[in-house]
């Protein structure tokens, strides 16, 4: 035995050798900004390389793309641009390790979701933007109102770049215009998702072969006018008009139990399939036709026109929520400047570009006309794919930046003009009381840690309809509790407090 | 099972049914053994030849129900990657599979040997790496920054040089072998590397046909090292090229309301990843059967060696 | 002929041999071993590179790791990063769940591997022993995520073939995605589906190495097949068993995410029984994918199989020295 301790010395000791021999040096803070370059014409800017990471496939001709932007980007601010994709199977990892390892980057993609917004921020990964928004980015920095921006800001300052695209939540249905058709179902009439009872009841009857729900799912946070503060997996919100910004357990409302009941009297009746199928394999069904309706889906304008493009079946859409705007929604994706930038004023002229720059946002999101994409009609800006589509076509119009100067790729879509129907929207949905805060997650990271596993356990069967709430729900309440959701909740009340008295 | 008598003694005197009957019944089990193996590979390889339209309404099935080629198609979009891909992961698995089984064997010959002074402790020193780990971060940062191997074939070779498990696998082959061979070869003159060399491995083709079989398919299904360490296309292995193809179609599916989709293929998600099977199935059965040799004992019909 | 009992003496010698080495002295041994030394160079570098140095990095299960800090100036938190699995409501239902269904895999992957092996050798005719072998090898091939389609094919409650043939033969339909208790048996299955072919080949590549005169002398004597089997045989795979088994208790505490989390399609009615270590962690840091959490919870089961491996592994050298790991 003592050999073997000597041993496990030993190999310490190693480790700490190695440790000596290879420091992770912190690399140094971005430079402040040098205040003379916003006033200089292209030329007299010195050339940079401007990388821009990102999640997607790495295609064929990238560089291609690349060199079709820096084209633009020489003239317009002498930076050559360097497009650095990373296939989304890999993204979220590799981005953590780059950061972890300090490596260069100048502009990335962030978001709640997927490379972290607020882990990013706690880690001095992304800078503040606040003085270079509105000096050398001045069309981006006014594309939107200054309340807006406020989604971006975590204690105080924007870290983000939002991406403007639907940034409210109207929580709807959609149905085969088909089956709708036949069944007589006016949406317009549909207010509420019990509404939908007599036709679920004769799609059940009369089509033997179709399941009329993808699944009697119904719950979403937003169609009960609530605002997920902390997180769409943890059941800790507020009232969106609530200006006492009380935060409660969402799952302990009466609205939560309401709709969790609906989805098991739909579920035992049949309305739903019996386990839980996943969303790829629910896709295919949807095209082959298997199912009437889908629940709980955002129905936004040109909606309909996407699900058809996608499954090839024509739908009617209606949402049942009454859309408000809110932090998470917001600031859904955006692009942020790397703390280990060397040009970080030079990556914001970037994203000037990407957001106001018609031509070079279009080149980046749809690739090279003639190329990947041809015109179908240049005034309505409609475009349709191009000889070599499959070498190019990331269809991630909302990662790059302002998705409204993107090209219609369906002629309805230009006719229901849709972008302008997405902007009314977003600016006429109010405000929630909490737009502008961003939890931080940091002092009750056990405690998310363990309610995160509950809600993944025993929401899913709930709000599926597969287990009976008259007990499951009692079931659920305990359990959040013993996982420490009530940790949560006082953590949230506090930080939303502060920064109330901020604001 | 029934006994198998002494052949000399029975030969003559039971008809050929009774004879045979041990190997009949064994090879009745084998059989159905097998078919319930087969059954789903068989339709892996069907459904990958249907269209996910029929596979979706008609279920899974032993001969497609209606032919397709869309998920080859799909997989097969840049053919030339695909080409590329397969010459990496072919590149890395020759030598990976040549260096890891020729470091492997002499580390555990080492550790095989009783005469060897520190053998525990270097069992202990290779067994140890089997459960602790640095995690992603230091070794990251180690092969990145210092070692600077990003977006090479060696970085997808020498992490998985020496694996601890085969290691000791193959040191268990050893001790197996008589030690008379190596006392006569030590008394001969013969030294380690000699005995090693000459005597050690070839009496032990079996043990190093099984780990370098092992070995090939490490090599062959890696799709981990190039994830964290090649961001280049033209080094992609296959394994990581299929997974993120698939990755990014499902990533889009998953999306699907989130934007408009400018393409003329859809993915055939579910009938993709059947194909992909396939793919990655099908060079690796080549090397399977040429190794095989190895591990299946030749005897020939209706006789034991030795008779 | 030759005799497995040399075994022991030759050890014995080997031992004798290496205690003269150490009261000898370190430079002795040193001499003595340079060519065994030299020999094991490679493999110990490629270790020290690859494993050893980045092992720096388990202190970062101890620490609130910050990237812009780096690894050595990230505040440390002591225990904190544990808290989570060890104060977790369900922590003795993840610990007996890993346990028990690793338990199970360990005796029957053993049992199936063994079985299949003796079996395949049994087949006299080569050409149906190879496309026996190459059957069952291949499933080794299908991610985890083909056998949950499979398993969602056969199992699901609309039109699952399994159900439709129970109820053919006048049994009721099982709802088989919400009944946990069948669950660690259909895991069992699809465990052993996947690797029995591969484990087989160990013991396969193992029998070879027996002394074919063993079975001659066996039946001049007149034993029968089982006997020689008993007899011969299996005691010659007890080395190979023992070693595969003693490094399966090491990874014990570690569970094989893809078979827990595609095959159940991580389906949370079926939790009770399927959910183990490496599921909930993936599911606790789903919200908040925190780097020294996700350290610790590896720091954790690392130690745990370790402390079982010394364990078993001291047990193994009271019973035969020549058997142990180290």
């Amino acid at each position: 035995m003592s050999r073997m301790t000597r041993l496990i010395a030993l190999s310490v000791v190693v480790g700490l050798l190695a440790g000596c021999a290879a420091p992770v040096a912190a690399p140094p803070a971005a430079q402040a900004p040098k205040p003379a370059e916003a006033d200089q014409t292209a030329a007299e800017l010195p050339p940079v390389t401007i990388t821009y990471t990102y999640g997607g496939t790495v295609f064929k001709d990238v560089d291609l793309v690349s060199e079709a932007l820096s084209e633009i980007a020489r003239k317009k601010i002498n930076a050559t641009i360097k497009l650095k994709p990373i296939d989304w199977g890999a993204f979220d990892e590799k981005m953590k390790l780059t950061f972890a390892a300090g490596e260069e980057c100048d502009i990335v993609f962030t978001a709640p979701w997927i490379n972290n917004f607020i882990q990013n921020v706690a880690n001095g990964n992304i800078i503040p933007l606040d003085d270079l928004l509105p000096k050398y980015a001045p069309g981006l920095w006014k594309s939107m109102p200054e309340s807006s921006w406020d989604a971006a800001r975590v204690g105080g300052k924007i870290y983000g770049v939002l991406n403007q695209q639907i940034w409210v939540k109207p929580f709807g249905f959609y149905v085969r215009k088909d089956l709708a058709d036949k069944y007589k179902l006016d949406v317009n009439s549909i207010n509420k998702y019990e509404d939908l009872e007599p036709f679920l009841k004769a799609v059940k009857e009369g089509e033997p072969d179709v399941t009329p729900l993808t699944s009697a799912y119904n719950w979403m946070f937003e169609t009960a006018g609530f605002d997920p503060i902390v997180s769409q997996e943890v059941p800790v919100a507020i009232r969106f008009d609530d200006k006492e910004l009380k935060v409660f357990n969402a799952a302990a409302t009466p609205e939560f139990k309401a709709s969790v009941e609906l989805a098991r009297k739909w579920y035992l009746a049949g309305y739903a399939p019996k386990d839980k199928i996943p969303r790829a394999d629910a896709d295919a069904m949807w095209r082959a036709g298997k199912f009437a309706m889908m629940l709980a889906s955002v129905v936004k304008p040109g909606g309909d026109i996407e699900h058809r493009q996608r499954f090839g079946q024509p739908v009617y859409a209606k949402s049942v929520t009454r859309p408000f705007l809110t932090t998470a929604a917001a600031s859904a994706t955006m692009n942020a400047i790397c703390r280990t930038s060397k040009n970080p004023e030079r990556a914001m002229m970037v994203l000037e570009l990407l957001n106001t720059d018609v031509e070079f946002y279009n080149l980046i999101s749809k690739g090279i006309e003639g190329r990947h994409w041809e015109w179908v009609d240049k005034e309505k800006k409609i475009i349709k794919p191009g000889p070599n589509n499959a070498d190019y076509n990331p269809n991630t119009d909302w990662q790059f930046g302002n998705q409204f100067n993107a090209y219609y790729i369906d002629p309805e879509q230009a006719e229901q003009n849709v972008w302008e129907a997405t902007r009314k929207l977003n600016n006429e949905s109010p405000p929630s009381a909490a737009l502008g805060f961003n939890f931080n997650p940091d002092p009750v990271k056990t405690e998310l840690a363990n309610v995160a596993a509950v809600v993944k356990e025993l929401q899913e069967p709930l709000t599926m309809g597969m287990v009976d709430p008259e007990t499951a729900l009692p079931e659920y309440l305990k359990r959040l509790d013993e996982a420490g959701l009530q940790t949560i909740i006082a953590e949230a009340q506090k930080q939303l407090n502060e920064w109330a008295k901020t604001k | 099972m029934a006994s198998i008598p002494s052949p000399a003694r029975t030969r003559y005197t039971r008809s050929w049914l009774s004879r045979h009957s041990p190997q009949l019944a064994l090879n009745g089990v084998m059989l159905v053994i097998t078919l319930v193996f087969l059954i789903p590979l068989l339709v892996v390889i069907s459904a990958s030849f249907t269209s996910e339209q029929a596979l979706t309404r008609n279920g899974y099935s032993l001969w497609p129900t209606e032919f397709s080629l869309d998920a080859y198609n799909y997989i097969f979009l840049d053919p030339t990657q695909i080409l590329r891909s397969y010459g990496v992961t072919i590149s890395v698995t020759v030598i990976g599979t040549v260096f890891g089984l020729l470091i492997m064997s002499l580390l555990a010959y080492v550790l095989a040997r009783h005469d060897f002074t520190w053998r525990r402790p270097l069992a202990f020193f290779v067994f140890f790496t089997m459960l602790f780990n640095g995690g992603l971060v230091p070794t990251y940062i180690l092969i990145t920054q210092y070692l600077r191997l990003r977006n090479s074939l060696a970085v997808l070779i020498l992490p998985y040089l020496v694996v601890p498990w085969f290691v000791f696998l193959l040191r268990t082959y050893f001790l197996t072998l008589p030690k008379e061979f190596i006392e006569s070869a030590k008394l001969d003159g013969a030294n380690d590397w000699q005995i090693y060399a000459h005597i050690v491995m070839p009496l032990s083709t079996p043990a190093l046909a099984t780990i370098g079989l092992f070995c090939i398919l490490m090599f062959w299904n890696d799709w981990w090292l190039a994830l964290l360490y090649i961001d280049e296309p033209r080094l992609y292995p296959l394994q990581y090229l299929l997974f993120a193809i698939l990755r990014n179609a499902e990533f889009l599916s998953a999306n699907s309301t989130a934007s408009s989709v400018l393409t003329t293929v859809l993915p055939p998600l579910q009938t993709t990843r059947m194909a992909m099977a396939v793919v990655a199935m099908g060079p690796i059965a080549i090397a399977f059967l040429a190794l095989q040799r190895y591990f299946i004992r030749g005897i020939t019909l209706g006789g034991i060696k030795g008779e | 002929m030759i005799h497995l009992t040399d075994a022991p003496r030759v050890h014995q010698q080997a031992a004798r041999l290496s205690q003269t080495g150490r009261q000898r002295g370190f430079l002795w041994s040193l001499r003595h071993n340079k060519l065994f030394l030299l020999m094991a160079s490679p493999g110990v570098l490629l270790l020290l590179v690859f494993s050893y140095l980045p092992m720096i990095g388990i202190i970062i299960a101890f620490k609130d790791f910050r990237a812009n800090l780096g690894i050595f100036d990230s505040p440390w938190v002591g225990f904190k990063n544990f808290e989570f699995l060890f104060r977790s409501p369900v922590l003795a239902r993840i610990t007996i769940n890993t346990l028990l269904l690793n338990g199970l895999f360990i005796v029957t992957g053993l049992v199936a591997s063994v079985g299949l092996a003796l079996l395949l050798n049994e087949v006299r005719l080569k050409i149906a022993a190879r496309a026996y072998q190459t059957v069952v090898f291949f499933p080794y091939f299908v991610s985890w995520v083909i056998v949950g389609y499979f398993s969602f094919a056969l199992l699901n409650s609309d039109n699952g073939l399994v159900n439709q043939v129970l109820q053919r033969i006048g049994l009721s339909p099982v709802a088989w995605y919400s009944s946990p208790q069948y669950w660690p048996w259909i895991l069992t299955l699809a465990y052993l589906w996947k690797s029995t072919g591969y484990g087989s080949v160990i013991y396969l590549a193992a029998m070879l190495g027996i002394n074919q005169e063993y079975y001659e002398a066996a039946m001049l004597d007149g034993a029968n097949k089982w006997q020689q089997i008993r007899y011969i045989t299996l005691p010659h795979l007890v080395p190979v068993m023992t070693v595969l088994t003693l490094l399966a208790v090491g990874r014990i505490f570690f569970a094989d995410f893809g078979l827990f989390y595609y095959v159940t399609r991580d389906n949370s009615l079926l939790y009770a029984t399927t959910d183990v270590i490496d599921t909930y962690v993936y599911r606790a840091l789903r919200v908040n994918a925190d780097i020294g959490m996700a350290a610790a919870a590896g720091l954790y089961q690392s130690v745990v199989g370790f402390v079982l491996i010394l364990a078993s592994n001291w047990m193994v050298k009271k019973i035969d020295p020549d058997r142990a790991l180290f």
